[in-house]
C-alpha cells in the first residue's frame, strides 16, 4: 500500500511535466522520496513493538491496582522480542541460518561498523545501549 | 534546490552539533533537541541568504525535518535497538553463534528487566508494596497514542498477537 501511494505521487508528478522546470521535478522527487522514507521509519516504529512502551502498556493494562512484580516474568513468556528480532534480522539477509547457527552477514558488519563510528565521535557510553 | 542545499547545509550543523553536544557531556534528549535546533536555524539562514523566496524556505523546512528524523531513527537504531544489540552479540561471538547460545549472551528477561529498571530509576514507573504503577503522564499519552496507531495500521494491539 505505501508502494502503491509512492507510485500514485510519482505518476501525478509525472503528469505535470509539461508545466515543471527539470529542477522543480527533482526538488519535487527528492522531497517526495524524503517523506516517504520519514513515514516507512514511523511505520516501523509502529509495527514492531517496543519493549519499553509494552512495559508501560502491560502495566497499565492493571489499571489502579498496579502490576504486581510477581507477574513480570508472565509478561516476559509473552513477549518474545529477541525471536521475534532474530526472525527480521533472517528475513532481512543481516543474519544467515546455517546448520543451527547464526552467522553474520557483511551486509550486517557493515552497518555495526556505520554504528561505531558515530558513537566513537559521540564518545558515546558503551552502558547507555542495550 | 535552493532549498535542498539549505536543508543539506542544516543537516550537517544538526550533525556536527550532535556529536559536540555529546561529548561535552550533554545527556542524550538534550543533545537531540539542540542537533535539530542549530539544524533547523542553519537551513532557515541558509535558505533565506541564498535565494530569500517563501518557496525555498518551506523546501529547507520539510526537506530538513525529513532528513533529520530519518537521521534520528538511524542513530537511534544503530546505538540501541534490539536487532542491532543481537548482531553485536553475533559479532562478539566471532560473526556466528549456536542459535541454542544466544539467549545465554542476550534474551528476553534481561531486555526487558533492564527497561522496567530504567523506568523505575527515571521515576516513570514506581514500585510500591510490590506493585508497579505508571507514573508517567507523558509516557501514558505516548503509549495510547501508539496503540491506537498499531490498532489502526495492524488491527491488533501487540505484533506479539491478542497476548500483547
Amino acid at each position: 500500500m505505501f508502494a502503491l501511494v509512492q507510485l500514485c505521487a510519482m505518476v501525478a508528478l509525472a503528469s505535470q511535466l509539461r508545466d515543471l522546470r527539470a529542477e522543480d521535478v527533482v526538488v519535487g522527487t527528492i522531497m517526495m522520496l524524503s517523506l516517504g522514507a520519514a513515514y516507512w521509519l514511523l511505520l516501523l516504529g509502529v509495527i514492531y513493538d517496543s519493549p519499553t512502551l509494552s512495559v508501560i502498556k502491560t502495566i497499565q493494562s492493571h489499571g489502579a491496582l498496579g502490576m504486581p512484580v510477581s507477574a513480570f516474568d508472565d509478561f516476559v513468556v509473552r513477549h518474545p522480542f529477541v525471536r521475534s528480532r532474530v526472525d527480521a534480522l533472517l528475513a532481512g539477509r543481516h543474519l544467515l541460518l546455517v546448520d543451527g547457527t547464526l552467522v553474520l552477514t557483511r551486509k550486517a558488519a557493515g552497518l555495526l561498523a556505520v554504528g561505531d563510528i558515530y558513537a566513537r565521535l559521540r564518545a558515546d557510553h558503551p552502558s547507555e545501549t542495550g | 534546490m535552493n532549498g535542498l542545499g539549505a536543508a543539506a547545509l542544516g543537516m550537517l550543523s544538526a550533525a556536527i552539533a550532535d556529536v559536540l553536544a555529546s561529548r561535552a557531556g550533554v545527556s542524550r534528549v538534550a543533545a537531540y533537541a539542540i542537533s535539530l535546533a542549530i539544524g533547523l536555524a542553519t537551513a532557515l539562514l541558509a535558505a533565506f541568504v541564498v535565494s530569500g523566496d517563501i518557496s525555498s524556505l518551506w523546501v529547507a523546512i520539510i526537506s530538513y525535518a525529513a532528513w533529520w528524523f530519518i537521521a534520528l531513527n538511524v542513530i537511534q537504531a544503530l546505538q540501541s535497538s534490539l536487532r542491532i544489540q543481537i548482531l553485536r552479540e553475533v559479532r562478539q561471538s566471532g560473526g556466528r553463534i549456536r542459535m541454542e547460545h544466544l539467549p545465554a549472551r542476550y534474551n528476553d528477561e534481561s531486555l526487558l528487566a533492564l527497561r522496567l529498571r530504567r523506568l523505575v530509576d527515571s521515576g516513570a514507573v514506581a514500585q510500591r508494596d510490590g506493585r508497579l504503577y505508571v507514573a508517567s503522564s507523558g509516557l501514558r499519552c505516548l503509549t495510547a497514542l501508539f496503540m491506537a496507531l498499531k490498532k489502526l495500521y495492524t488491527g491488533h494491539a501487540s505484533e506479539f498477537g491478542s497476548t500483547g
